[in-house]
């Protein structure tokens, strides 16, 4: 694959390649990521995912390859980068016994904020994860929505430019998953740049600029939802929706097209479960614990 | 129902088996254990015919330089249970707790010895060491005896019965015996000895042999350590007990605290952190902080308790206790985290610490006295943090040292340059350690 072009770009990757032992986990991967883009990063377990992100994060270093994030070198310039950087964990990583606000507090503390400015950005998540009525309960006793919400303010509470997201929505219910969503969208207006590892392909769909998907340690394909499904390997293993109008029956229709010589199905097309359970329980967050009477 | 009970049993076979650690632990502790116990009560226990006794440290001061003195040096010397070490210092050395007793031979020991008169040899013992008392004593017994012998002649023999309140009606056989063979004195001593250890014996007539014995041997017995004029009374026992506790439990409270950095990877917390600017060696440093503090709060409370309760002399002198305190919980938290660091799971740090703490305790001396164990025990023991731990609060709670050497104390600043030494490489080793396992890449 060619190398990316530098411009404007928050993290530009090349040639990168890592090995643990003997097993090769990134194999030369590029990429590319423009400011304020938001990238959704696909691909089968033990695809490269979260090893990409741990050496764009500074957590492991690389055996190959070139790689900028904000203009800093993750291995050279850790600190730099980490000051600039946000990562949700896939785990809450979160300390139970104590509460969300000393979560907050502790978080913000170690990512150097103080007096004033730090009570500020601990309001300011808690108010994001609508957690503000139960800033001083025990995270132990919080749904796993409530601590997915506060995983992930946890990550933004220093002002990061650059957010990884790994799998920020796992086992949460619609509507958490609804409001976690909402809070990652208000991410990417407020221009910072994302990646975002899922194995949704909804979620992906929903939050993200451009997508690459990724296998055995390289990055298989990159571009929008249109120019991936425009790909020649792509093209032709897609449906077609066909409109009608003037209340025409389809099945009418489907004979005109096959007397035509095309190849036609008809199908009805249910509404997906998720879109009737948001109809029938609502949007608004449930955050009863399972400790709750 | 019965495929399922034994299904049952094959799973949890097939996990314990897998789980190497709980399988070392289960069968390698107590294997342990029961050898460091076996070893260090054989010597005091007694056991098979040829197994080697205890040797017990004694300081002679020879203050006559005679021949007769130096006769009675060499007869200690040849003694089976006495390791003998001739000073010029003998009572600061129990002073110290370096010996548990001394032998003084004053001046002119040579010319009583000639008058024929008993000669007054002094025993100076260190109270808190009583079981080494004993083996001393029996042990001097036969080399003493043979000394009143020489000088007292046979009439000795009726005084030694009346003393140990021998019955009168065996009294006559019994001196014959006596006159016969020395030999069989020592049989008679060694079973009235063993009379007094067991049930059989009346109630009021029990030998106590460091009661009775030293008058026997014609020894004057001085305290040389311990209940001082000036000093509030100390209790040997609470010394120990404490100053045991404070080492080894500090210890499996350290490393319980150690483990929480195991913890925090397993929750996903510690990348998190790693993921902070500082992270690195802040990351462990913190650990380091909050584990020392807690480990150092624990021995306030403990020795607080020590000295309300049992009367464990801790403010007698502040300064020293406070340095022991601190190196020992910095010692503590550096073998904490070096388990913590080198362990890769909770189970395993559960199962090597037990194991290491469990061993180094009785090695060191925080279940038993160290004096009462064989020498290759005593000389491995005194190699462990545990038994620099022991010697410098026993030595402050006990013997009142005080941080430097003063002409009749020895101090603990060795053991506090020991153990500060010793903290400071595993300190370095957990960081480096550290920075390759969990460090970030960059700084």
């Amino acid at each position: 694959m060619e190398a990316p072009p530098e411009t404007a770009s928050a993290i530009r990757v090349v040639g990168l390649e890592k090995r643990y032992g003997e097993r090769v986990a990134l194999a030369g991967v590029d990429l590319c990521v423009q400011r304020g883009e938001a990238l959704g990063l696909l691909g089968p377990n033990g695809a490269g995912k979260t090893t990409t992100l741990r050496v764009l994060s500074t957590l492991v270093g690389r055996d190959a390859g070139e790689v900028s994030v904000l203009g800093l070198d993750p291995e050279r310039d850790g600190a730099q980068l980490r000051a600039r950087l946000g990562v949700v964990p896939q785990e809450i990583a979160l300390y139970g016994p104590l509460t969300a606000r000393e979560n907050l507090r502790f978080f913000g503390r170690a990512h150097g904020l103080v007096g004033a400015r730090l009570t500020e950005r601990v309001d300011w998540a808690l108010e994001a994860a609508s957690l503000v009525d139960r800033a001083d309960d025990a995270v132990q006793g919080f749904s796993g929505g409530m601590k997915r919400r506060l995983n992930l303010v946890a990550s933004l509470l220093h002002g990061p430019e650059v957010v990884f997201l790994d799998e920020p929505t796992a086992g949460v219910d619609p509507q958490s998953r609804n409001h976690l969503f909402e809070m990652i969208a208000g991410l990417c207006k407020a221009g910072l740049t994302l990646i975002y590892t899922t194995h949704q392909m909804g979620e992906v769909e929903r939050l993200c600029n451009r997508i690459a998907v990724m296998d055995q340690g390289r990055i298989a394909a990159v571009g929008t939802l249109a120019e991936l499904a425009a790909l020649p390997e792509v093209r032709g293993h897609g449906r077609a929706r066909l409109e009608l109008g003037g209340g025409r029956d389809p099945a009418e229709a489907a004979g005109v097209l096959r007397a035509a010589g095309f190849d036609v199905a008809v199908h009805a097309e249910p509404i997906d479960l998720e879109s009737i359970f948001l109809v029938l329980t609502g949007r608004a967050l449930r955050d009863e614990s399972e400790t709750e009477a | 129902m019965w495929q399922t009970i034994y299904a049952l049993i094959a799973k949890d076979l097939l996990i314990f088996r897998r789980d190497r650690t709980a399988l070392a632990l289960t069968f390698l502790l107590p294997i342990a254990l029961g050898s460091v116990f076996g070893t260090a009560m054989s010597g005091v226990m007694g056991g098979a015919s040829d197994s080697t006794p205890v040797r017990v440290g004694l300081a002679v001061e020879d203050r006559d330089q005679t021949g007769a003195s130096r006769a009675l040096v060499d007869a200690l010397s040849a003694a089976n249970g006495l390791d003998v070490d001739v000073v010029d210092d003998a009572e600061r050395r129990v002073e110290s707790g370096k010996r548990a007793c001394a032998i003084l031979i004053p001046k002119g020991y040579e010319a009583t010895v000639a008058a024929g008169r008993t000669p007054e040899l002094v025993l100076l013992r260190d109270p808190s060491q009583a079981i080494s008392q004993q083996v001393v004593l029996f042990q001097l017994a036969p080399v003493l005896l043979q000394q009143r012998i020489a000088t007292e002649g046979p009439g000795l023999f009726d005084s030694a019965l009346e003393a140990l309140d021998f019955p009168a009606l065996g009294r006559p056989g019994a001196s014959a015996v006596l006159r016969t063979s020395f030999d069989d004195i020592q049989t008679l001593l060694l079973e009235s000895s063993a009379a007094t250890a067991g049930d059989a014996t009346p109630a009021g007539t029990a030998f106590d042999p460091l009661a009775e014995l030293p008058g026997l041997l014609g020894l004057d017995v001085r305290d040389a350590a311990g209940n001082r004029d000036d000093g509030p009374p100390r209790s040997a026992g609470a010394a120990h007990a404490f100053s045991a506790m404070a080492v080894m439990m500090l210890l499996f409270t350290v490393v319980g605290a150690g483990g929480t950095l195991l913890q925090e990877r397993n929750e996903g917390t510690l990348t998190r952190l790693q993921l902070t600017p500082a992270a690195g060696n802040a990351v462990l440093l913190g650990k380091l902080g909050s584990v020392g503090l807690i480990a150092f709060l624990q021995l306030v409370v403990l020795f607080a308790f020590a000295g309300l309760v049992y009367g464990v002399p801790v403010l007698a002198d502040p300064l020293p206790l406070v340095l022991v305190s601190c190196s020992w919980v910095l010692l503590a938290v550096g073998i904490g985290l070096f388990l913590a660091v080198v362990c890769r799971s909770q189970k395993q740090l559960e199962g090597l610490s037990t194991l290491i703490i469990l061993v180094m305790s009785a090695l060191g001396g925080a279940w038993f006295p160290r004096e009462i164990t064989p020498e290759w025990f005593r000389a491995v023991g005194s190699f462990l943090p545990v038994a620099w731990a022991m010697d410098a609060f026993h030595g402050i709670f006990w013997y009142g040292k005080g941080l430097l050497p003063t002409e009749t104390r020895e101090g603990i600043g060795r053991e506090v340059l020991q153990m500060v030494g010793l903290a400071a490489v595993l300190l370095v080793l957990s960081v480096r350690l550290f920075a390759q396992r969990y460090g970030s890449r960059a700084r």
